[in-house]
């Protein structure tokens, strides 16, 4: 009787610690009428959805309307990406998803209008992004190197670019085009420095815009209508801390630097500049670079203000993005959203302000000393027992 | 007090004094960092100002000459000696001392851009460089691990004595207690020869855990992701390493990062001593892997084969080939290609092939008008895919096709080929254990009860790892397999050694359990049969 009763103390002891360290947050989540995991796109409205099933069909419902976008094999696995002006949508179909684990491996670009039943293929690559207006769309190969711009109206090729990077294979550029003449994106030197490159279409000229300050930083960089903002952030082990700036944009030309923040962490990053004027990317606010270990949660920038705010209490934030003006975290099994509509199980829109979670880095710090501290009294109350 | 104002000498400008006179209201000053330290307080605290003298630029390298840090012999007295180094007055002029020496050296990295760019500071960058070699010079060896180690972990004792009491990987390599295969890729690079003798293996040791950022992008012949960890985290993580991994293989040449990870499980438990493969990287990895499905009856998990019309069968014929030479293994693909050579052109089977690189075949000499020769690029080969032309007697053969495809089920994709899941293929073949790890504890205990265990699975690479790896829409996931061979544990955080499939076998990376396991969450949703994909073999 005792060593069933100690056998299932262990149990119960064994299943209780270290699951994972998620903390109980207060941001919402997700609802859908759905099932979030086929889901691959839905709107803020929910009128219009692409999602996928189990015998690799990628659909669409728009409207009420159902339409079958792509068939495939039984592992094919889509990404739909959609940017803020809903014109057209970029699809990167992978057909050996459970089959082959190849970062590098040629998916295949799909294009279609917006809520559109018809789709095109455009070429093989990965990660396929809208600009300006939906007016552009590119994707990156990994074999080749090569990043494809075409016009979307009539799939016209505007320009490829080869990179130089030798030094990391799994290296993914950014890309964002300041005007149908310049592109800016990434690339790597063979000492491991960052740089965003300006390609002039008309002049076939390539300069370096903006150099990271040392080897084995990363670069990211997203636009709004008026600046560009270019954020440096430092790869685990490199601890050479954090910055983001934003450059103004006038008439398709880039004025003078300004600092927007600068943290001596090495913060995830994964900027977000969501319209009008909020910055968000994944901020770290502990370190404990001896063993990688770090507390991470998304922050804010106000562009007006400059004020940087504390945007979810996950303390493990690995991951964001942006979908019909909506900021979501992915984890565990959990989406949550940082800003925008939640339940879309509801006919009446609901003020997002209900929901939103906004602290000063002050304030979350002293939230986060606090229940730590509780944590720690909990703890030797336990031992004292 | 001192000591934090010593120690924080670059950083503030100035000190707030609160003082009173009799009878008068008090008032708050803000007086200049030095000059606060040189008057305010070193006049009244003699010993202090006497201190600060010893440390200064000219006096530091006399000081350190005069002063020797002794080994503790036990943890206790570690302990107990970093408790004593807290309340000792040179403390803060050591740790001083480190960071002019780091700013130093931070500086030498920002000089080639501000060169480059013709920055008006590159004069100061210079004295900050100039001013750190000075203060290092007046270090010697011992002298400076210790205050690296001690103004590192002036907060732990406990990390502090660890890197005493776990030595450093590449000093017990060089003392031999820890084999020198696990250098020999980065010493080869660094040193740039091939054979690595013992003092040549010290001159390399000693530069690893100076040069704490080589580590980043080394072992450029064998390309992996990159920035790699540094040099300290990678001695870390081999301390308490278990993959066998005295093998060099290319992650980025594997076509599918499934077949690495498979490889890397076999010789972990076969530990066969192999030759090394310079020109064709992943043929290593890919015969292993080709070999044991072979063995375990599984032909189709290796879908790449020299196809020909066979005039006996007078129908296509496919053979199983590996895309490259291996001396050892019959489906090296000169191997293949005499096989198929003697049954269409009645070419002997002693006949050999020779591989030549594009770039070296001249169609013009006498050595190519005869004979089977493999033309290939080696820029754009790899383990799945290597676009080749085949030359007999001077002829290029049209009729024989390559075809390549690897798909496996590394987890039971569907009920029927259940059989033929690497996972329960590795079970059977190697006669070991294997079960599902759904926790740290289980984790943990694994690796701790079970010297050989390792722990692999499939997780979102967006979730491994964040920083190179962002994702931009709803439910993307790109599936990377990893194994875990150890734990790093800090108070009561946990970290795992990983070696992803991308990564460099030698470089292992510390990253955080709950990355892990929200990688492995995300992956199982879009599983087909939602499996939990980490699992234990032992």
């Amino acid at each position: 009787m005792s060593f069933i009763r100690i056998h299932l103390m262990l149990c119960i002891y064994m299943a209780s610690i270290s699951q994972s360290s998620f903390a109980k947050s207060q941001l919402p989540t997700l609802a859908t009428k759905q099932e979030i995991n086929n889901l691959r796109f839905i709107s803020s409205d929910g009128k219009v959805s692409y999602f996928q099933n189990s015998s690799g069909k990628l659909m669409l419902t728009s409207n009420l309307k159902n339409f079958d976008l792509i068939s495939a094999e039984d592992y094919a696995h889509y990404s739909v990406i959609v940017s803020p002006s809903k014109k057209y949508i970029g699809i990167e179909q992978d057909t050996s998803y459970n089959l082959n684990f190849n970062l590098s491996k040629e998916n295949t670009i799909y294009i279609s209008v917006y809520g559109d039943g018809k789709v095109k293929k455009i070429g093989n690559g990965n990660r396929p992004m809208l600009h300006l207006n939906d007016q552009y769309l590119s994707y990156y190969n990994y074999k080749t190197r090569e990043i494809s711009i075409l016009k979307t109206q009539n799939l016209e090729k505007l320009t490829t670019i080869v990179l130089k990077n030798e030094l990391n294979p799994f290296f993914t550029p950014v890309t964002v085009m300041l005007s149908p003449d310049i592109v800016l994106y990434s690339d790597v030197n063979k000492d491991g420095f960052q740089a965003l490159m300006k390609l002039e279409i008309s002049k076939n000229e390539i300069t370096a815009f903006y150099k990271s300050k040392s080897a084995g930083t990363k670069i990211e960089s997203c636009r709004f209508e008026k600046s560009l903002i270019v954020g440096e952030f430092s790869y685990p082990n490199i601890n050479r801390g954090s910055s983001i700036s934003s450059f103004p944009i006038d008439d398709g030309k880039l004025g003078e630097v300004k600092l927007l923040y600068s943290s001596s962490l090495n913060d995830i990053g994964n900027l977000i500049c969501l319209s009008p004027d909020s910055l968000y990317f994944i901020k770290s606010f502990f370190e404990d670079q001896y063993i990688n270990y770090n507390k991470t949660d998304v922050a804010s920038i106000n562009l007006q203000t400059g004020q940087v705010e504390i945007r979810s209490d996950l303390l493990k934030t690995t991951q964001i993005y942006e979908m019909d003006q909506r900021v979501l975290i992915p984890l565990n099994d959990q989406l949550y959203v940082v800003t925008g509509e939640t339940n879309l199980n509801l006919d009446k829109l609901k003020d997002d302000r209900d929901f939103t979670f906004i602290k000063t880095p002050d304030e979350f710090n002293e939230m986060y000393e606090s229940k730590k501290t509780k944590k720690k009294k909990k703890k030797k109350k336990k031992s004292k027992k | 007090m001192l000591n934090d104002l010593v120690y924080t000498y670059n950083q503030t400008q100035y000190v707030m004094l609160r003082s009173a006179k009799e009878n008068e209201e008090p008032s708050i000053d803000l007086i200049p960092h030095e000059a606060y330290l040189s008057r305010a307080l070193l006049m009244g605290c003699r010993k202090s100002a006497v201190l600060r003298n010893y440390f200064s630029l000219n006096k530091i390298k006399t000081t350190m000459q005069k002063i020797e840090f002794k080994q503790p012999k036990d943890y206790d007295l570690c302990v107990n000696e970093h408790a004593q180094s807290l309340k000792d007055p040179k403390t803060p002029y050591y740790c001083r001392a480190l960071n002019d020496i780091r700013d130093g050296e931070k500086a030498q990295r920002e000089l080639p851009n501000a060169e480059r760019d013709s920055q008006p500071m590159v004069g100061k960058i210079r004295q900050r460089i100039a001013y750190g070699k000075e203060i290092r010079a007046a270090f010697n060896e011992n002298q400076y691990q210790h205050i690296q180690n001690l103004c590192d972990h002036l907060e732990s004792s406990k990390k502090y004595c660890d890197s005493i009491f776990n030595k450093n990987f590449w000093k017990k390599i060089v003392e031999g207690l820890e084999d020198a295969k696990h250098i020999k890729y980065f010493c080869r690079e660094l040193l740039a020869t091939n054979e690595i003798k013992k003092d040549q293996l010290e001159i390399c040791a000693t530069q690893l855990s100076k040069q704490n950022d080589y580590c980043h992008f080394s072992n450029k012949k064998y390309p992996a992701l990159t920035p790699k960890p540094d040099c300290n985290s990678i001695a870390l993580a081999m301390n308490k390493s278990r993959l066998y991994s005295d093998l060099k293989d290319c992650p980025a040449y594997m076509g599918n990062q499934a077949v690495l990870n498979i490889a890397r499980i076999l010789e972990h438990f076969k530990e066969s001593k192999q030759a090394e493969f310079d020109k064709f990287c992943y043929i290593k990895p890919s015969n292993t892997f080709l070999d044991y499905n072979l063995e375990a009856d599984n032909e189709k998990a290796w879908q790449i084969y020299l196809c020909f019309n066979d005039p006996i069968e007078k129908d296509e014929t496919c053979l199983a080939s590996l895309l490259g030479n291996h001396p050892s293994s019959k489906y090296s693909l000169e191997k293949v290609l005499v096989r198929i050579l003697a049954k269409t052109r009645g070419a002997s089977l002693n006949t050999t092939c020779e591989m030549t690189p594009t770039a070296v075949y001249n169609a013009d000499r006498l050595k190519y008008k005869s004979g089977c020769h493999i033309l290939y690029d080696i820029k754009l080969c790899n383990a799945t895919d290597c676009p080749m032309e085949f030359l007999y007697n001077g002829v290029s053969i049209k009729n024989i096709q390559i075809k390549n495809k690897i798909e496996i089920d590394y987890f039971e994709n569907n009920q029927q080929k259940s059989n033929f899941a690497q996972i329960n293929l590795l079970e059977k073949e190697l006669s070991r254990k294997n079960r599902e790890v759904r926790n740290l504890s289980i984790l943990r205990l694994m690796l701790k009860q079970n010297s050989k265990a390792i722990i692999h699975g499939v997780g979102c690479a967006e979730d491994i790892l964040p920083h190179f790896f962002q994702k931009n829409s709803l439910n993307q996931c790109r599936p990377l397999p990893f194994i875990i061979d150890g734990t790093i544990e800090n108070d009561d955080k946990v970290s795992l050694i990983v070696r992803t499939a991308i990564d460099d076998i030698q470089a292992p990376r510390i990253i955080d359990w709950n990355y892990i396991f929200n990688a492995i969450k995300q992956y199982s949703e879009y599983h087909p049969r939602k499996i939990w994909s980490l699992h234990v073999i032992y």
